[in-house]
């Protein structure tokens, strides 16, 4: 006797679930939707009733919060599931991790939780291992199961991204993680509390396996609360509904989402092959590897995505060609890869009032196993899957349809952005040899857009995690990091991704490492590094946005310049001129084009992060002169700048100066024209370069990886019309 | 000299200007005038004249026996809108010149929940300052930390302030030709010794100039943290406020002249009445829709019923705000016209939901979307507007008369509106018009109605415990609906809708708010005598602020022995980051009893929002601002009674009857004029009772019942 | 055709394409729902109005590119100054005059912040320009040696047939095809 409908258990809900959309194509094999057609406008009443319960949950819940994150930065979620495990709607929030929830209740489903530890009314359920669903150990779940007379009926589900996971490094996000025992504490699905209330052993483990305890028991009493109120609320909703109208109707509130996503695609976009790139370099040779045998060594990291859009309107994608897992730490398993695909969707097509996870349904993913996108090492390491892999998967869907759109004249729903983002985490022992930890998220909490085929990229507009943008308040982050001094936080000149419409400039947050006591460290992340660029490919001609920057100034003479009363550098254009001009002074000047270790620094260094250079649209020659001058007037690009890549010549007022500019732009033509070759004698030289095998060592490494793949192979030798015996 | 017996109070609303005369025993009439947004002095007088001829007086009889006028509405706000404020110059600590530009990158405030999804959407408001008029100032003051006690303590000075760059700074400025400038540090709401410093030597340089530059430091208008939110309010105060009071006192200067002896007052957000003079004039700037509810509090009073739920349902929006045991609810960091501000604002919700709302059916997938998008006054398609809207089916159905919309003056086209609907909803949905439309008005009357209860919710409060007051062009129209979805405990409407917020302004109580960042640990592990010396600290705070009140009311002619205080606190568990306001009765703690009641209650309040779980006093307390409200006395205007004639309405009242579609079926409702029912009639429904400015549709089911105030009470049979 | 859906006129969306409409007028577009059905004939003819040659639009692939039925047949990929580029089921790429940026100086100049300029052991920054105007089509940042990349394969057939309801004349099952590596294979042969 099960606790699911009619006394059937919830495997047996689940295989019968599967078996249903199998069969139909439809979910639960919804092929009338009957309370649509009978009353439409009852089915929306109901549908916005459980939405409201889910934002009603986060906006009261959240307050209880303590990490910046959640609360300033709305890295939280509220949803409800049906008893099956899909989301059938959501509060706003970390809206990606919606996707994630299907593999989590599977996951308990099938761990037979029903029978043992068994799942009954008032119980809750927690976990953040990836292993059964989660993306990564920051993202902690926490489910209420709803009973209704006996049946589960749905469940109420809370999760936010917390400040300290006990990683190796510090924070929550970690740049330097092989395996999964170094990711931090990763806690597999487990009943943590009954009757609403967590078990007293579970705040001790927060207590225990994280540097932020405390912060740490506050965010999860804020998602027990929060979906404890679901709960409630649901449970009013079944009584105004009745029950048997509330089990019919999450189920097609599901599946005509489904269908109103294939109609948005099928009536905005373009059947055909779209084709996305993304390099990134990891970098552990030499100082991980010295912990860490498996190791010690590098990697250009290869994540293509192939999407295809099929003429029902669904998307196909197909990753082959993904670096093969490592001992690295930016790898993850489908439910993190969908939930950061669907992070490309919702703009893009997928905008409703309810968010929910009838995405699934129309994604199909093709991730071969060995792959970083499907490890079948069961300990490895997921910490940064988030950060590095979006750029191939949520972008995925920013550069495909941004191209599809265009192609069918909805140019004001392109979306070009590529996002790339930095934060850190420390950790120190204060002068009486108090131990704290810390970190900051600003920089995630909002990004820029690239530029449109109709308009420039806007700086700190966007967020691709969070459709609710927040880079937070200084006065507060400081609250959780006291040796770090905020001495700037702001834009960058020529910072960004350049183009007929160029892309949002970049932003950048520099602080002054003041007293640190006994020791500090600082551990940068990145999800975009300068060694690259964010993804392989421009648009329509513009430059790609730029990966981010990270300094650290060791031993500087700022405290000598703060004591004269005299100014100092806010940004890393200005440090960097400023130590060329001598006015600046560092014994040790460390530069990072993305991650970074463990940091040690000391009083009066400057610590500085910079991101969010977002990528252009079209050729630079092309640009608009009054947006150029405009540019020059306000300092946020600079006169040398608009004249090598814009062509445009400026006087000292920075008017644009029409003849010379116009010469100039010809001029660029002609250069063009001078040292550009045809494609083939172009394509001659580089086969040459590839039949020599003239590749540095990690590219080299890259191809031999990758080439064990018959899909890049194919692609590779074809392109190069290499002898049936090339190998690397 | 003409004994001071009158009340004034101005509510200059977009089209309207709203005059509410009160004498002594209460009595009150009413005026209007055409807002007259190039010279208000105008409409002020001209509807203040509108009111004293009812009475057979004129303005000056009026003004010359006013004890004080009141001057609201959307003076403040049109400046915003139509970006007609100041030159505003900045000074800003090193390395934030760009944080006006970009706004912690809140681009989605008041955007609806879909369209916050549709990122392609996010934009930065219009500048409030021009970065080139933003100088940078060497400098920088710890905030602390929740590990203080192990390093720097909150206000300390870390980079000592550069002097030269603040001279440098204003005389570009000055040469740049701005009109006010602003000055915001990092850390200023604990310690503003810098802005101090540097608002001295701005106010010198400005000296030497010879010029007429006001000169704001952020923590004299907010001393609160948030620097984004801080620096907004003070460009709010630059942009907006220093020009407002201009006009305010040109209006000053022509009441003036009309006899009238005092400062001009002016609405706060947070439902004070203050002199025009008043320092943070940037409170009044989002004082809108604040008069509603401070009448609504008198209402409360009135009828000693402290839990009040006031809807403005309007064309195009609908808002709510609470009265919970006779306070108005405040938040702290409310948002306004796009931006995040840091000041108190009586707490007002807003959708876009009300009779201009749009209705977007999708074919495909049979999916009804109500907004964000609102014909406002064009109505729907039955009017001026392109798409379908409410209005279209209030119209159809037979709620809206089509030949008495304001009084006739608007003929709406109940064919062209039947006709449209049957296209864009009934047809694509493949249903009954009337049906589905009525289906429709559910969808929206339960939006409406989860927005009330998730406020109230929100903050542990039970809808049985209210009673709903609404006012506002549409409120009555739909009033059915929020009755039939929320277990209320009683609903409520006011007859001359119209007046009700000018109506509140003169009811405003005259106080000023202060608050103050405070720091105070009380961790478990602490022993009393250190909790003492804290709450010592707790005390002067209290102290302090009751000061400034003191001499702020005594400045506008207040004296002391007439000045009253409130107290309150806002605190945390020690980690948390919000924090909860808490009235306190005592504003001392003279020993460690009355610093548990403190305790006691933010405790309260807590733990009616949240379950006993959510509690966490283990990790301890922090108390971070106190606040006091210094309150000088001032008449209110009394509510008149009238004579209870017969439950049965006069029959010259009667307007005949109307078929109007009401679940399911057709039903013959009464039409009455509502002008011509008087206190102590009882109308039954099926029943509608019209008013130029409004309708009010009582189901079979209901009826209503005026009282002697002639309030209308509505009910169930 | 059918009836014009007037809420979006074929003037603004001609600024809209010429990036001169007013951001009010394209929040109003980016919020309509559901979008115009006749959008994309809109368009089509917005943008057969901008160029001076004759043959057919089908499909705009990019900035100054088109996919375009030729008068004897065939669909090929077309820049706007007239300059052809092929069969559209091949690489446009593969028909640009190309260069590419190798070292740290040459990468410089079009990445304005020397901290963000690209590790030259690991990729290489190819231009793609049209032979005949010398526009910048294209911008690849990719390690040496990595297949020039397909950015989108229309499959036109299914798009005009099952998405607009107006099949194409000239249909056929190999419309779909990646044909990219044919080039290659006949650049191999010659050598």
């Amino acid at each position: 006797m099960g606790i699911g409908y009619q006394g059937r258990t919830l495997k047996e809900m689940l295989e019968e679930k599967d078996r249903l959309f199998g069969e139909s194509g439809h979910i639960y094999g919804l092929e009338r939707l009957e309370l649509v057609e009978e009353d439409p406008a009852k089915l929306m009443r109901f549908q916005m009733r459980l939405l409201a319960a889910c934002i009603n949950a986060k906006e009261t819940g959240k307050l209880i919060s303590a990490s910046p994150t959640a609360l300033a930065m709305g890295e939280l979620l509220f949803m409800l599931a049906t008893s099956e495990g899909d989301v059938v709607c959501a509060s706003h929030g970390l809206m990606g991790q919606i996707q994630c929830v299907p593999f989590i209740l599977r996951s308990i489903v099938e761990l037979g939780f029903e029978d043992e530890p068994g799942i009954r009314e008032g119980d809750i359920f927690s976990t953040n291992d990836p292993y059964y669903g989660a993306p990564h150990a920051s993202d902690c779940f926490t489910f209420v199961p709803i009973f209704y007379k006996g049946e589960l009926i749905a469940w109420a589900v809370g999760m936010n991204h917390i400040m300290e996971v006990g990683g190796i490094v510090p924070g929550n996000l970690s740049a330097l993680s092989p395996n999964a025992f170094t990711d931090g504490w990763l806690y597999p699905p487990m009943k943590t509390g009954e009757n609403f209330k967590q078990h007293k052993w579970w705040e001790l483990l927060w207590m225990r396996r994280t540097r932020m305890g405390d912060f740490n028991i506050l965010d999860d009493k804020m998602r027990v609360t929060g979906a404890v109120m679901l709960h409630n609320r649901a449970l009013e909703i079944v009584e105004e509904f009745g029950v048997d109208y509330f089990r019919r109707g999450i189920k097609e509130i599901l599946e005509r989402e489904r269908r109103y996503y294939l109609e948005r695609i099928r009536t905005q976009a373009v059947p055909g092959k779209y084709q996305l790139v993304v390099f990134f370099p990891v970098r552990y040779k030499g100082w991980v590897g010295k912990l860490f045998p498996s190791s010690d060594r590098d990697w250009l990291l290869h994540m293509p995505n192939e999407t295809r859009i099929l003429s029902d309107g669904r998307f196909a994608h197909d990753l082959e060609g993904l670096t093969s897992e490592g001992d690295f730490h930016c790898q993850m398993w489908e439910p993190g890869i969908r939930a950061m695909a669907s992070l490309g969707c919702w703009p893009t097509f997928a905008y409703t009032p309810t968010c929910n996870s009838a995405l699934t349904y129309m994604i199909d993913y093709k991730i071969p196993p060995g792959t970083m996108g499907n490890m079948k090492n069961p300990f490895a390491s997921t910490a940064m899957g988030t950060g590095i892999m979006s750029k191939s998967t949520t972008v995925g869907y920013f550069q495909t349809l941004s191209y599809a759109y265009l192609a069918r004249g909805f140019l004001e729903e392109c979306f070009p952005a590529n996002p790339c983002v930095v934060g850190y985490g420390l950790d120190g022992v204060m002068a009486d040899g108090f131990h704290w930890a810390g970190g900051n998220f600003s920089f995630i909490g909002g990004d820029s857009y690239g530029g449109r085929p109709y308009k420039d990229g806007e700086p700190s507009c966007m967020s691709t995690p969070n459709p609710e943008p927040d880079m937070g308040e200084v006065e507060q982050l400081e609250f959780l990091e006291p040796t770090q001094l905020t001495i700037g936080k702001k834009l960058v000149p020529n910072y960004c991704g350049h183009g007929k419409f160029r892309g949002g400039r970049g932003t950048n947050m520099c602080e002054l490492v003041c007293d640190p006591g006994q020791h500090l460290t600082i551990a940068v992340f990145s999800s975009g590094s300068s060694e690259t660029c964010t993804i392989a490919c421009g648009f329509c001609g513009g430059y790609p946005g730029l990966g981010s920057v990270t300094y650290f100034l060791h031993d500087t003479n700022m405290r000598e310049l703060i004591e004269k009363g005299l100014p100092y550098p806010t940004d890393f254009v200005q440090v960097r001129e400023w130590l060329k001009e001598g006015k600046l002074k560092a014994k040790k000047v460390e530069f990072y084009p993305s991650d970074t270790p463990n940091v040690e620094c000391r009083d009066g260094d400057l610590f500085i992060t910079a991101a969010h250079a977002n990528s252009g649209w079209g050729d630079p020659l092309e640009r608009e002169l009054s947006l150029v001058e405009r540019d020059v007037y306000y300092g946020w690009l600079t006169p040398d700048v608009v004249r090598v890549i814009y062509g445009a010549v400026t006087d000292e007022e920075g008017k644009i100066k029409l003849k010379e500019t116009e010469e100039l732009r010809q001029k660029m033509r002609n250069r063009r024209k001078e040292r550009s070759v045809d494609a083939r004698d172009w394509w001659r030289g580089e086969r040459e370069q590839v039949l020599r095998k003239e590749f540095s060592e990690d590219v080299y490494n890259m191809y031999a990886d990758i080439l064990k793949y018959e899909k890049f192979h194919r692609a590779f030798m074809g392109m190069w019309q290499l002898p049936e015996d090339y190998q690397l | 000299m003409a004994e001071k017996r009158y009340l004034l109070a101005l509510d200059a609303g977009g089209t309207m200007t709203d005059t509410f005369a009160v004498d002594q025993e209460g009595k009150f009439v009413l005026g209007k005038s055409l807002t007259n947004p190039e010279n208000e002095a105008f409409s002020y007088i001209a509807s203040v004249e509108d009111a004293a001829r009812s009475w057979g007086m004129t303005s000056a009889d009026i003004h010359q026996r006013a004890l004080s006028s009141t001057y609201t509405g959307t003076t403040m706000l049109n400046i915003l809108l139509t970006r007609t404020g100041s030159k505003v110059g900045l000074l800003i600590t090193r390395g934030f010149v760009d944080m006006p530009l970009m706004e912690r990158s809140l681009t989605w405030l008041g955007q609806s929940y879909e369209d916050i999804l549709h990122q392609q959407l996010h934009e930065h408001n219009p500048w409030l300052v021009q970065p080139e008029h933003v100088k940078e100032v060497t400098e920088r003051i710890s905030v602390g930390s929740f590990y203080m006690q192990h390093h720097y303590m909150p206000g300390q000075v870390v980079i000592p302030l550069v002097e030269d760059e603040v001279r440098q700074g204003v005389s570009e400025l000055l040469d740049q030709g701005i009109e006010v400038i602003g000055i915001l540090t990092i850390g200023s709401y604990v310690n503003p010794i810098h802005e101090k410093r540097m608002a001295e030597i701005a106010r010198e340089v400005v000296k030497q100039r010879g010029v007429d530059i006001s000169v704001v430091a952020s923590h004299e208008i907010c001393s609160l943290p948030n620097e984004n939110e801080r620096l907004k309010t003070l460009l709010f105060q630059c942009y907006v406020a220093e020009i407002g009071r201009k006009k305010l006192l040109s209006v000053e200067g022509a009441a003036k002249k009309e006899g009238y002896d005092y400062d001009l007052l002016t609405l706060l957000s947070y439902g004070a009445a203050a002199s025009i003079r008043y320092p943070k004039l940037c409170e009044a700037v989002v004082s809108g829709p604040v008069g509603g509810l401070l009448g609504g509090r008198i209402v409360a009073a009135l009828l000693g019923r402290p839990n009040l739920i006031c809807c403005d349902l309007g064309g195009t929006t609908f808002d709510a705000g609470l009265i919970a045991a006779g306070l108005l609810l405040v938040n702290k960091e409310p948002d306004f016209a796009g931006h995040r501000l840091r000041l108190p604002m009586v707490s007002i919700d807003s959708i876009g939901a009300g009779t201009g709302t749009v209705i977007h059916v999708d074919e495909a997938t049979k999916r009804i979307n109500l907004g964000p998008e609102s014909a406002g006054s064009a109505v729907g398609t039955c009017y001026v507007y392109p798409d379908i809207t409410i209005g279209d089916i209030d119209l159809i159905l037979g709620y809206l008369n089509e030949d008495y919309f304001l009084g006739g003056k608007v003929k709406l086209n109940k064919e062209r509106a039947l006709q449209m609907l049957k296209e864009r909803l009934a047809e694509p949905l493949g249903q009954d018009v009337y049906d589905v439309s009525s289906k429709v008005l559910d969808l929206l009357h339960s939006q409406m109605c989860d927005h009330l209860s998730s406020m109230l919710l929100s903050k542990g409060l039970n809808p049985a415990e209210f009673t709903l007051l609404t006012y506002g062009g549409s409120g009555p129209l739909h009033v059915w609906g929020l009755d039939r979805g929320l277990m209320l405990g009683a609903v409520l409407m006011v007859p001359w809708a119209a007046a009700f917020s000018a109506f509140g302004c003169a009811a405003a109580e005259y106080f000023h708010r202060y608050d103050k960042a405070v720091t105070f640990f009380l961790t478990p592990d602490m022993i009393d005598d250190v909790k003492m010396y804290q709450a010592m600290g707790l005390s002067a705070a209290w102290q302090e602020l009751e000061q400034r009140g003191y001499e702020e009311l005594e400045r506008e002619g207040i004296p002391r022995e007439q000045v009253h205080f409130r107290h309150g606190i806002s605190a945390r568990y020690i980690g948390q980051i919000s924090t909860w306001e808490a009235p306190v009765q005592k504003g001392r703690v003279e020993n460690i009893e009355d610093l548990n009641r403190v305790i006691e209650s933010f405790e309260k309040v807590y733990t009616t929002i949240y379950p006993a779980a959510a509690r966490f006093p283990q990790a301890g307390y922090q108390i971070t601002e106190v606040y006091v409200e210094a309150i000088g006395e001032k008449i209110k205007p009394v509510i008149p009674r009238y004579p209870l004639k017969d439950k049965e309405a006069a029959h010259e009242a009667y307007k005949g009857q109307r078929e109007a579609y009401m679940d399911g079926k057709w039903i013959e409702f009464d039409i009455w004029e509502m002008d011509l029912l008087q206190a102590g009639n009882r109308i039954d429904g099926p029943a509608i009772i019209e008013h130029p400015m409004t309708t009010l549709v009582i189901p079979p089911e209901n009826y209503v019942e005026f009282d002697e105030h002639r309030f209308i009470w509505y009910r169930r049979k | 055709m059918e009836r014009r859906d007037e809420r979006v006129s074929q003037e603004n969306l001609k600024l809209l394409v010429e990036g001169k409409l007013p951001w009010e007028e394209v929040k109003k577009m980016i919020r309509l729902a559901p979008k115009d059905a006749d959008r994309l004939w809109k368009y089509l003819n917005v943008l057969q109005e901008r160029v001076t040659w004759k043959d057919k639009i089908l499909l705009r692939i990019s900035d100054h590119l088109y996919i375009v039925a030729k008068e004897g047949g065939g669909r090929v990929v077309k820049c706007d100054c007239g300059q052809e580029f092929g069969d559209y089921r091949a690489n446009w790429k593969l028909s640009c005059r190309i260069y590419v940026r190798k070292t740290r100086e040459e990468m410089a100049e079009v990445i304005s912040v020397e901290e963000a300029v690209n590790n030259p052991d690991l990729v290489e920054m190819r231009e793609f320009y049209c032979p005949g105007c010398f526009a910048q089509l294209g911008v690849e940042v990719v390690p040496v040696g990595y297949p020039v990349i397909f950015e989108m394969l229309p499959d036109l057939d299914t798009f005009y047939r099952e998405w607009l309801g107006k099949p194409l004349e000239d249909e056929r099952p190999d419309w779909f095809q990646d044909r990219t590596l044919v080039l290659p294979a006949q650049w191999a042969k010659e050598e």
